[in-house]
């Protein structure tokens, strides 16, 4: 990957080229590289071994550091046994990389094995270095770094594929020159021959060379049922104490390598032994419905999002420090230097009547923000599709629609009248994006009769997994708890307001324990008028859209303008 | 406040102008539609802009695309009827959230409604 020469570029590079020299260029750092081979035992796998030239690499800070940054995020704060890092995670990639390049070599006579010794090295390499670009808990600050002017200018260039943000880190991390150096001293050493372009490709997802033939290598760690997935569904679910049954012995008993029409050669599964694939499908909606988007991990993470906010738009109030140097979080590569334990130690430092100090012992102590809407299919009203695609669609990715939902969440203060009393980075509307379902669509499958065949076409499990989603989705408004209901009262105003009468039912309310929930969905007029009777949900909720409507659209005025 | 435009505004015109010259219905089959859609982002790169496509598996694949099938139909916009959903239907919602919203969140970023609906033509022939 060539850089261009305009800034925000020569930074980018400049950023990879300082973090990679002080985690592993710094030879303070370094130590003698190890003789023997190393044994560890993973809870989850059991007996990991390691060569001697892979102990060298795990010994580097660039992998040590992982050790200081959560696999799930914040969802140790809600499943406390979800606290396994990015290391452990690391470590099982390496072992799932040898058991399925063992399953499908075991397919094929010794002289004709699918994996020679130098691809099994370059993968494990892969293996590795897959996730040394992650920075403070996971994804959740990818999310973030993304955005930045550097990483935008990076990804515009278009030379890398489309791939995670993280993993364009970690191939990058791996091309730095003092990796090179690094790789080129355990080569010798070692006498071995490490491609460090094919692992980085694999990393990326591309067949090293744009070989056809040689897909299925990538494949094992950035396919359809890749080392990564085969760990991160086991381990996460294990931790959460939500175990899955995933019957692995099958999936590589049955894993070869065979020719798509297209002329890919690509890792396939026999027909027979498709359950495997379908209980990762489902171990995964478990994992994303039940842990990564429980509501409480998100208000989590939404707290962790408006710190990060406020350090990129106040860097002189709000700033972290890592080995002496004040970390710029609208530069992407100094991302890599935040890690949990970077950002909580910022806490330990300030007083106590310092505004970081607060807001991350708020995260610390879990004084977490609580629910004051629940937006599902099954709280909004009937008839409000065309509204409710409008908020819905705001669960896709990119700036603007980051901007839109921010304005929403100003919006609905100014309703609440709130405006100086709660800061608009206590509130927020969360529309998680739904996770990939594509597996069924990636997996080729033999069968006996012919030709290979997509498991999508053999069993339309996707559609299932889709719908299984579209039902356990569910967006929020969360605030701090002593506004939960002004919030929630003026949030079905703004949305009703916003997009086209979007109106919800007493259930948005309830299922976010709201002390007074009410619906606002549209009641006959007869009832309206009634002598006597109690009054319906629909009239408790008309006098606050009196109340507001004026201000509410005044507000929307001034945004507009704004934007 | 007027929302920004995102993928799901373009396949609502698609859809409102495919409804509008009576396709009945629209297959479900993942690849044939990331592979239309990704012939059509060729051919029109203004009106697909909001769609990224990833080619690194066996065919385009854009998470947009798949987000935004899943947003229309979560929201009633379309539907899949029977035990295994071959089709999408385009439902009533459709039309009114095209004309409520998307047409003119399309129209402020510069879509009009004569290119939408060739956009929908080629998409149409694809699939």
């Amino acid at each position: 990957m060539t850089l261009d020469k305009t800034t925000p570029l020569i930074d980018f590079k400049k950023g990879i080229d300082e973090f990679a020299q002080e985690f592993v260029g710094n030879r303070r750092y370094r130590r003698k590289f190890p003789d023997g081979s190393k044994i560890i035992h993973d809870p989850l796998w059991g007996t990991i071994k390691l060569e001697p030239w892979e102990v060298a690499l795990l010994d580097l800070p660039l992998f040590q550091r992982l050790r200081q940054i959560h696999q799930t995020s914040l969802v140790s704060y809600v499943f406390p046994g979800c606290s396994h890092t990015r290391f452990e995670h690391t470590l099982g990639v390496l072992q799932q990389t040898q058991k399925l390049i063992d399953a499908v070599n075991k397919q094929y006579p010794t002289d004709k094995q699918k994996f020679e010794p130098s691809t099994i090295r370059n993968l494990r390499l892969a293996a590795l270095f897959h996730d040394c670009g992650h920075s403070c808990f996971s994804h959740i600050s990818e999310d973030l770094y993304e955005s930045c002017p550097d990483m935008t200018a990076f990804i515009e260039m278009g030379e890398s594929p489309k791939c995670h943000a993280h993993e364009a880190f970690s191939a990058l991390i791996m091309k730095s020159e003092p990796v090179k150096n690094y790789i080129s001293e355990i080569e010798e050493h070692y006498k071995i021959e490490l491609d460090i372009d094919k692992a980085a490709a694999s990393i990326i997802g591309e067949p090293a060379g744009g070989d056809k033939k040689k897909h299925y290598e990538t494949q094992v760690i950035n396919g359809p049922f890749d080392a990564d997935k085969l760990d991160y569904i086991f381990r996460d679910a294990h931790y959460s104490g939500i175990p899955v049954g995933l019957d692995l012995d099958r999936l590589w008993s049955s894993c070869m390598v065979s020719k798509t029409e297209t002329g890919e050669h690509v890792l396939t599964l026999h027909q027979a032994s498709v359950a495997p694939l379908e209980q990762i499908l489902f171990s995964k909606i478990n994992l994303f419905s039940i842990v990564y988007q429980h509501p409480k991990v998100r208000a989590a993470e939404k707290m962790f999002q408006s710190i990060i906010e406020e350090a990129k738009e106040r860097p002189k109030a709000v700033y972290f420090n890592a080995s002496g140097r004040r970390l710029d979080l609208n530069r992407s590569t100094d991302y890599l230097w935040l890690t949990d334990e970077v950002f909580f130690a910022e806490a330990l430092q300030r007083k106590q009547d310092d505004y970081l100090h607060k807001k991350l012992h708020d995260i610390r102590y879990r004084r977490l923000l609580v629910r004051a809407l629940t937006i599902s299919n099954d709280t909004v009203g009937e008839d409000c599709g065309a509204g409710f695609i409008q908020l819905r669609k705001l669960n896709q990715r990119g700036s603007s629609i980051y901007q839109a939902k921010r304005e929403l969440a100003k919006l609905i203060i100014q309703a609440a009248h709130l405006e100086g009393k709660l800061d608009f980075r206590d509130v927020w509307v969360d529309l998680p994006s739904d996770p990939s379902f594509g597996e069924a669509d990636r997996t080729f499958v033999r069968t006996a009769s012919g030709p290979l065949r997509k498991v999508s076409e053999l069993f339309p499990i996707h559609y299932w997994s889709e719908l299984y989603q579209k039902h356990k989705w569910r967006g929020h408004v969360f605030c701090p708890p002593d506004y939960q209901q002004k919030i929630y009262e003026a949030s079905l105003e703004v949305f009703k307001h916003q997009f086209f009468d979007l109106r919800f039912k007493k259930s948005a309310g309830e299922t976010s324990h709201v002390p007074n929930p009410i619906s606002n969905l549209k009641t006959p007029r007869k009832r309206k008028n009634t002598v006597g009777q109690k009054a319906s949900e629909g009239q408790q909720a008309i006098s606050p859209t009196k109340k507001t409507r004026p201000m509410i659209k005044q507000a929307g005025r001034k945004i507009t303008k704004k934007t | 406040m007027l929302m920004p435009m995102t993928a799901e505004d373009v396949v609502v015109g698609i859809f409102y102008y495919m409804k509008k010259h009576n396709a009945p219905k629209l297959t479900a089959d993942r690849e044939t539609l990331h592979r239309a859609f990704h012939t059509v982002s060729e051919k029109h790169p203004d009106v697909m802009a909001s769609f990224s496509f990833r080619q690194r598996e066996l065919f385009p694949e854009s998470k947009q695309l798949d987000q935004a099938l899943s947003n229309l139909d979560a929201t009633g916009l379309i539907s899949r009827q029977n035990l295994t959903p071959r089709y999408y239907l385009f439902e009533d919602p459709l039309v009114q959230s095209y004309k409520k919203s998307s047409k003119k969140i399309l129209h402020a970023a510069g879509i009009n409604e004569a290119k939408i609906e060739t956009v929908a033509a080629d998409i149409a022939k694809l699939v």
